[in-house]
């Protein structure tokens, strides 16, 4: 619990799609981790990855719905994040997507107005096909381009300005090999997500031009059925569409506001970042962050290298494994190494209570010493200035 | 009415269609980044360590990627230890000449 005049306790939880993550490289599989955490943390900011389980989802009324482009410009200290009651939304569909698949997805729209409430204002059909390509690299992550940007950007613009929309869905119609091996893998909770790499990039390009939430749904046919599939594949066989949870995630995913143009709008001075106290309480920024959790081998992300050096806990997470091969140690982040994410939030837990991690471990090693600072040169004298900064005895 | 969303199929009146980065492209690229700071570098990620602060080393590889375009989404995916490299892979976006 936080105490009055206390800053609410931030964390950060990142798992990068399209990397083969063990835990949340599928269906929104990750979800109970970010449920767990936001019982222990006051404020949760995640990405769709986490929190996007196609028909299934779970609001948490203290997380935070940040798309991967903005959480980057956030974790650098470029953007804040202002939260919001809800947000009108618009939906972009890809001209590539056919009738039929473009009714399931208005459906799904339509059911997420009567059902949930939520304001969904217009939608638009792209001026041209966007035409997704995906690749895979040599590191195993997936990517993907699109050879029509400027047509999203196009339909986009038109929502914000004619509807007044605040955040965007985009579905785009996705190649499909239903024989492909990677897919196969996929659902069978194995390999990388093969659609999410580009997934990603179609979001950025949106949050990037025109700095409001946005999410993106693939438009895909349905899959024949397979009783072996894995249950952290499982959320994404049950129905027609993946647009229920980004619909959901965008209602209330908090506006990005640009740190330079705030402060303009303010007339006030900058604000330090490393003081770790936000002056405008309306707004999350970058120093008030006090945990980032990533798994352990994904520390080479530019959210986490961000925040690496701000954050009072830098939490790696050894099991859940990734393609990727960048640890905190091959960049020189001090990190909080743990096996599961249950100690991960036991972590955290501990730093709530004012509980040094180390107090926990059976062992407690000794007060390392810091050895003793070299004599101060003479600074009136410039020939006695040291070769180097730091000394490194 | 079945789908009672509004929508914008049709442009509201005849203005021309606005031309939004009617060229843009998006490329993957890869790059090998240098993670070790310069002598002169002081943000140095542990005392004694000539590794680049992490936060330092974001910057330097967001201005190597400046040079293939916007960049849209990247990650280091290998560190080279024998080389002190950083293994990047990116998409960037770039106007088409």
């Amino acid at each position: 619990m936080t105490r009055p005049g206390q800053t609410p306790h931030t964390t950060v939880l990142i798992i990068p799609t399209g990397i083969g993550a063990t835990i949340g490289g599928y269906a929104g599989d990750a979800l109970p981790i970010a449920r767990t955490l936001a019982s222990v943390t006051d404020r949760l900011i995640t990405h769709p990855n986490v929190l996007n389980g196609a028909q299934l989802y779970w609001p948490l009324p203290n997380a935070y719905y940040v798309e991967g482009y903005g959480l980057d410009q956030f974790a650098a200290g470029r953007w804040a994040l202002r939260p919001v009651h809800q947000n009108p939304i618009g939906l972009v569909i890809d001209q590539g997507v056919e009738d039929d698949l473009r009714w399931r997805h208005l459906q799904a729209a339509d059911a997420a107005r009567a059902t949930l409430g939520l304001d969904i204002r217009a939608h638009i059909v792209t001026d041209m096909p966007l035409e997704i390509t995906l690749k895979t690299t040599d590191s195993g992550a997936s990517w993907g381009t699109l050879a029509n940007p400027g047509s999203l950007l196009r339909a986009t613009e038109r929502l914000m300005a004619e509807a007044k929309v605040r955040a965007i869905a985009v579905v785009a119609r996705f190649p499909e090999d239903d024989e492909s091996e990677q897919l196969a893998a996929y659902r069978q909770g194995q390999g990388v997500d093969p659609l999410a790499g580009a997934e990603a990039v179609i979001s950025h390009l949106v949050v990037r031009t025109f700095k409001i939430p946005c999410a993106h749904a693939p438009a895909l046919s349905p899959l024949p059925l397979d009783p072996k599939i894995s249950a952290r594949s499982a959320a994404e066989e049950i129905g027609y569409t993946f647009l229920s949870c980004v619909l959901a995630g965008l209602s209330r995913a908090p506006q990005f506001v640009d740190r330079q143009t705030k402060d303009q709008a303010n007339d006030r001075p900058m604000q330090d970042l490393d003081t770790g106290f936000s002056r405008d309480l309306n707004y999350i920024e970058a120093s008030a962050v006090d945990a980032v959790v990533v798994p352990q081998t994904a520390f080479g992300g530019s959210a986490v290298m961000s925040l690496a050096q701000r954050a009072a806990q830098v939490i790696a997470v050894r099991e859940n494994t990734t393609t990727m091969a960048v640890t905190p140690a091959d960049l020189g982040i001090q990190a909080i190494t743990v096996n599961t994410y249950l100690e991960a939030v036991g972590a955290i837990a501990a730093y709530k209570a004012g509980v040094a991690h180390s107090a926990l471990l059976p062992h407690i090693p000794p007060i390392p010493q810091i050895s003793s600072c070299p004599p101060l040169p003479d600074l009136r004298s410039p020939m006695s200035a040291p070769a180097s900064g730091f000394a490194s005895g | 009415m079945p789908v009672s969303l509004v929508s914008l199929d049709k442009p509201k009146d005849s203005r021309p269609k606005q031309k939004v980065n009617r060229k843009m492209q998006t490329r993957l690229i890869t790059l090998q980044v240098p993670i070790q700071a310069p002598p002169s570098e002081l943000r140095s990620a542990l005392p004694g360590s000539d590794l680049l602060r992490s936060d330092a080393l974001r910057s330097h590889i967001e201005t190597q990627l400046a040079t293939h375009g916007d960049p849209l989404r990247w990650a280091i995916t290998a560190i080279d230890t024998d080389s002190q490299t950083a293994c990047v892979e990116a998409v960037v976006t770039a106007i088409a000449s």
